[in-house]
């Protein structure tokens, strides 16, 4: 490959570039229009989660695990509680279990639209961003409301949730899926079905099947390319395995075959929502009795917890010490493979205006590489 | 090759929204009511504030410090002190309000403060006498 | 399980510590063997990541292996130390290329040299001359303060158990001024008139 690096222009695509999904850059080698090699660059928003938590209680780091993916905070929080009660041994109600599956599934819905603003506008498709954002915003308003934050909702504590439900919120949850079942028509009609995504999106980025399950792609990656798994499936946590539902597939591994596989999912999620909405219980439990923040002492043990984000499956290996600190958290979220391993492969041979499209079609969120 | 009909007509239906009223736009301005539970400033019911300083002890951004008042408001407070919150270090997490013994320090749904003097971010909580006894 | 009298033949013992999580340690000995092992026999083709643990106070590193079968519906954590000085770990990126991003940190982040691994360069931190910042002994706080100034505006500051101490000995003090005061009052009245007690009295 080396060989045909004669003549190529140097561009790095990102970190301020509007197509790029957060603060990163892929240093391109350019030949004409084409890329003959990419290659990631982190470290723009590197903050040190892995060694802050190591000073702080297990109480005090809670509040900091959201902020490792900025769109999607509460997969984070959910490993992190998680992976607090396998180690210190702590069950959490039925009805804990369900607002946290709640949250979870809200939260892959307005990742969705954000994901889906980001995938239009990278195209040119302006309009779509516009009311995605839109309408992510009033599921936002709903966390709002829920936990007294919009994007970082500091929500699931070990031990279970740290509010109960408001007044009327499944109601107004209720509405709010009524009206996004109706977006998602609108949205089939001025984007995913558009001839202009088409031509762009199939037979892009296409990911070679084979290698997907040895290289560790996870979500709609994998999903895309036929592999019907997922976590909330194969190893079920809080309520999942009391719920229905499917898994979407496709069967061609383009960014066209992953935006089919993440509306079919929006729509699973709606799916499974409306499940929660009736069968939430009355009454319960929401927190367990947890001992103060300087009594709270971890175990000298270590465990591995996966949580399906609306990118794919995310985990936390967590140990202690027996102290109250906890001795190593450390992330494993699905876009280091995909940024890395994927990316700068799917890259080479292709066009530089698919470079935005691909990374956001991947969903690579660059504060959770490098943490 | 086949021309996409759906693909290039479907698009078109986003013409319709042009006769929708904006979502966006709300004019004359009505402000968005916050809701009960927001995580915004701080306020503080100083006639229960015991001086405990347990929020001084969990908060992990260190943005807690214990000062005197300017005259005393509760006989029975330990140590003759209350909180005020550093701005520029707080992330609102709410776990100082979580620990509070009394339940004095409580989080409002205020929540716009600028100025251009970084001092001023030091931010002494709103004595909000009935807070106390509507939680209770 | 199938897989733990596969281990026993092996002579190693495959320990469930949650539900769908498994652990196994090895020797760093027969760590490499045993992970081409899992991957061509036991059919764990995927690995999920490469986690590694300082702890500091055995002097050695705790690396875990997380393996996947193509199922997906259990994790095996493959578990070896390492000594912390000169840390040093066979590469997995010719069989896993996922491994060479993960080296790649483990090498910032811990200090672990991994031979014969071809992109040993930085990863997130550019131009890093101190210790790998993940290893315990690297004290941030101590890093942070030599780095940069804290702004001098919060003085002010109260230690509330100092604060707490002085104002019951303040109490304490006032309480015996008090009751001191009490009664050298008492007596003052008591000399002034001593008949009032005792026409009380009657």
């Amino acid at each position: 490959m080396k060989n045909n690096l004669k003549n190529t222009i140097k561009i790095f695509h990102g970190p301020q570039h509007p197509g790029i999904t957060g603060n990163m850059s892929v240093e391109l080698d350019l030949l004409g229009e084409t890329i003959k090699r990419a290659q990631t660059h982190v470290g723009y928003l590197h903050r040190g989660f892995e060694k802050l938590v190591e000073r702080r209680t297990v109480v005090q780091a809670f509040t900091i695990v959201c902020r490792i993916c900025v769109p999607e905070p509460d997969p984070n929080e959910e490993n992190f509680a998680r992976a607090v009660e396998n180690l210190a041994g702590l069950e959490i109600s039925e009805k804990a279990k369900y607002i946290r599956t709640m949250v979870l599934e809200m939260q892959r819905l307005a990742t969705m639209f954000l994901w889906m603003g980001g995938q239009a506008g990278s195209i040119g498709l302006g309009l779509i961003p516009q009311w995605s954002v839109c309408d992510r915003d009033y599921m936002l308003d709903l966390f709002e409301e829920l936990t007294g934050g919009r994007v970082y909702h500091m929500y699931a504590f070990p031990g279970g949730v740290r509010r109960d439900l408001p007044e009327g919120f499944l109601d107004k949850l209720s509405d709010l899926l009524d009206y996004y079942e109706k977006r998602i028509i609108v949205y089939n009609n001025t984007f995913f079905d558009n001839v202009i995504f088409k031509k762009r999106a199939i037979g892009v980025g296409v990911v070679n099947r084979d290698e997907v399950l040895k290289n560790g792609y996870v979500g709609q990656t994998m999903r895309a390319c036929g592999i019907q798994k997922d976590v909330r499936k194969d190893m079920p946590y809080l309520m999942y395995d009391k719920l229905d539902f499917d898994i979407p597939i496709q069967q061609d591994g383009d960014v066209y075959a992953r935006a089919i596989v993440r509306r079919d999912e929006m729509l699973q999620s709606i799916r499974i929502l409306r499940q929660i909405i009736k069968q939430m219980p009355k009454e319960g439990d929401i927190l367990q009795k947890i001992p103060k923040h300087r009594k709270f002492k971890l175990p000298a043990d270590d465990t591995y917890v996966q949580t399906e984000s609306a990118r794919g499956a995310m985990s936390y290996y967590m140990a202690g010490d027996g102290s109250e600190k906890i001795r190593r958290m450390q992330v494993r979220g699905p876009s280091l493979v995909h940024a890395y391993t994927l990316l700068e492969k799917l890259l080479v041979d292709s066009e530089l205006a698919d470079v935005a499209m691909t990374m956001n079609s991947l969903g690579i969120c660059p504060p959770e590489i490098e943490r | 090759m086949a021309i996409d009909v759906k693909g290039v007509l479907s698009p078109l239906s986003a013409i319709g929204t042009l006769f929708e009223h904006p979502r966006t736009l709300t004019y004359p301005e009505v402000k968005k009511d916050i809701p009960i539970g927001y995580r915004g400033f701080h306020i503080n019911n100083l006639e229960t504030c015991v001086g405990c300083a347990s929020c001084e002890e969990i908060c992990m951004n260190d943005a807690i410090d214990m000062i005197h008042p300017d005259k005393e408001y509760n006989v029975k407070n330990t140590s003759g002190c209350i909180p005020r919150i550093d701005y520029g270090r707080c992330c609102w997490c709410s776990l100082c309000t979580d620990v509070c013994p009394p339940g004095s320090l409580k989080l409002d749904n205020i929540c716009t403060h600028a100025d251009c003097d970084p001092d001023n971010f030091l931010y002494m909580p709103k004595n909000h006498k009935n807070i106390g006894e509507e939680a209770s | 399980m199938d897989l733990a009298s596969k281990l026993e033949k092996l002579s190693l013992q495959l320990v469930q510590k949650q539900d769908y999580l498994y652990s196994v340690t090895v020797g760093f000995e027969r760590l490499e063997s045993l992970l081409l092992s899992f991957l061509n026999e036991f059919g764990y083709i995927t690995l999920d990541s490469i986690n590694c643990r300082d702890d500091l106070e055995d002097g050695f590193f705790t690396i875990t292996y997380c393996l996947q079968t193509k199922d997906r519906d259990h994790v095996v954590m493959v578990q070896t130390k390492i000594q912390r000085e000169n840390a040093s770990l066979p590469t997995m990126h010719t069989i896993w290329p996922q491994a060479e991003i993960m080296e790649r940190e483990m090498h910032e982040m811990f200090g672990v040299d991994f031979p014969g691994h071809p992109t040993l360069i930085d990863f997130a931190l550019e131009y890093w001359d101190n210790m790998p910042p993940l290893r315990r002994d690297f004290d941030t706080l101590e890093y942070v303060n030599s780095m940069n100034p804290f702004r001098e505006q919060r003085g002010d500051a109260l230690d509330a158990k100092e604060e707490m101490k002085k104002k019951r000995e303040a109490k304490k003090a006032a309480k015996l001024k008090a009751q001191q005061e009490a009664e050298a009052k008492a007596a003052l009245e008591a000399k002034n008139n001593p008949s009032d007690e005792v026409k009380n009295e009657e």
